[in-house]
C-alpha cells in the first residue's frame, strides 16, 4: 500500500498513542486504569470505543486516528477476536507498522497467552470458528496473519516474570 | 478482597511499567537543540544521504573543527528523521 504524502507529516491533533482493546473485556478496567495513566502522563491518547455504532468498514476518523499515532498499544484479551472491529483496526495498525513511516505497536497480553494470539488458539479459535460462518475467507485470511504477526511482537505480559510483575486474574 | 488488593497493586507496578516505556519510546524521538539555530538549512543534504528511498543501511560522517556544530547538526537531522518515525534509526556519536 503506497502512503499519501499528507500522512507522512504529524498534523497538529496527532495523537501520541492509539489504544485498540476490546471494550467488553477490559474497558472498565485495566484499559481505563491504563488509559488515565497515559494521559496522567502526559501522553496524548486516543481510546477508541468498539461498542459505539458502526458502519461495515472502519471509518475515516479512526483510520486516521491510527495512522497520525506515533504508537499503537493494543490491549489483546480472551474477547479480543470476536470482535471484527478489533481485527479490522488490527490489520490497519500492522499496516501502519510496516509502512516505511513505520508505527512502534506496543501489544499487552491481558491474562492470555501470547500463543493464543499467535496461533489463534482457546478463545480466539472459537472466535474465528464463528467469523469463517459468517465472513469471506479473504478477511479472515487477513485477520489470522494480523494476529500472527502481532502475537510474535515482543509485549508487556502481566504474566510474565522476565518483566518482574507476575499475576493471574 | 485480599486477592482484589493483590491485584490491582500488581497492575499498578504493570501500567507503571508500561508508562516508563512508552514515554522512553517517545522522547527518544526528540533531542534537544538550542532554538534558533543559524545554517541548518544544510541539513537537507544530509537527509538525502539518508534517503529511505532503499532498505540499505546507510552512514553519514560529519567532521570538522571542535565547536562549530557537528553533534548539533546530527541532532537536527535525528529530530526530522524523527518526523517520518524511521524505525531501527540508531544516533552514536563517535570521537576521534
Amino acid at each position: 500500500m503506497t502512503e499519501p504524502e499528507s500522512s507522512r507529516s504529524r498534523p497538529e491533533g496527532a495523537y501520541d498513542v492509539f489504544l485498540s482493546f476490546r471494550g467488553e473485556d477490559t474497558r472498565k478496567t485495566f484499559t481505563d486504569h491504563l488509559y488515565t495513566a497515559l494521559v496522567q502522563a502526559g501522553i496524548h491518547t486516543f481510546r477508541d470505543d468498539d461498542e459505539l455504532p458502526r458502519g461495515e468498514e472502519i471509518s475515516d476518523h479512526l483510520l486516521r486516528a491510527i495512522q497520525e499515532s506515533k504508537i499503537s498499544i493494543v490491549v489483546f484479551s480472551k474477547g479480543y477476536a470476536s470482535s471484527r472491529w478489533c481485527l479490522n483496526e488490527l490489520v490497519e495498525i500492522l499496516k501502519c507498522k510496516n509502512r516505511k513511516t513505520g508505527q512502534i505497536v506496543l501489544p499487552i497480553f491481558y491474562d492470555i497467552d501470547p500463543s493464543y494470539v499467535r496461533k489463534q488458539n482457546g478463545s480466539f479459535a472459537e472466535a474465528f470458528v464463528k467469523h469463517e460462518e459468517r465472513f469471506e475467507e479473504k478477511l479472515v485470511k487477513e485477520w489470522r496473519k494480523a494476529l500472527e504477526e502481532a502475537g510474535n511482537l515482543s509485549g508487556w505480559n502481566p504474566n510474565d516474570m522476565a518483566n518482574g510483575y507476575a499475576f493471574s486474574l | 478482597m485480599t486477592c482484589f488488593f493483590s491485584v490491582s497493586r500488581h497492575e499498578a507496578k504493570f501500567i507503571k511499567g508500561i508508562i516508563k516505556d512508552v514515554l522512553n519510546k517517545l522522547r527518544r524521538e526528540c533531542l534537544y537543540v538550542p532554538e534558533h539555530l543559524v545554517g541548518m538549512d544544510l541539513d537537507h543534504d544530509i537527509s538525502d544521504f539518508l534517503s529511505t528511498a532503499t532498505d540499505d543501511v546507510r552512514i553519514v560522517s560529519i567532521h570538522g573543527m571542535p565547536g562549530i556544530g557537528k553533534t548539533t547538526i546530527a541532532k537536527v537531522v535525528f529530530n526530522q528523521l524523527d518526523l517520518l518515525s524511521i524505525p531501527g534509526k540508531l544516533f552514536s556519536f563517535g570521537y576521534q
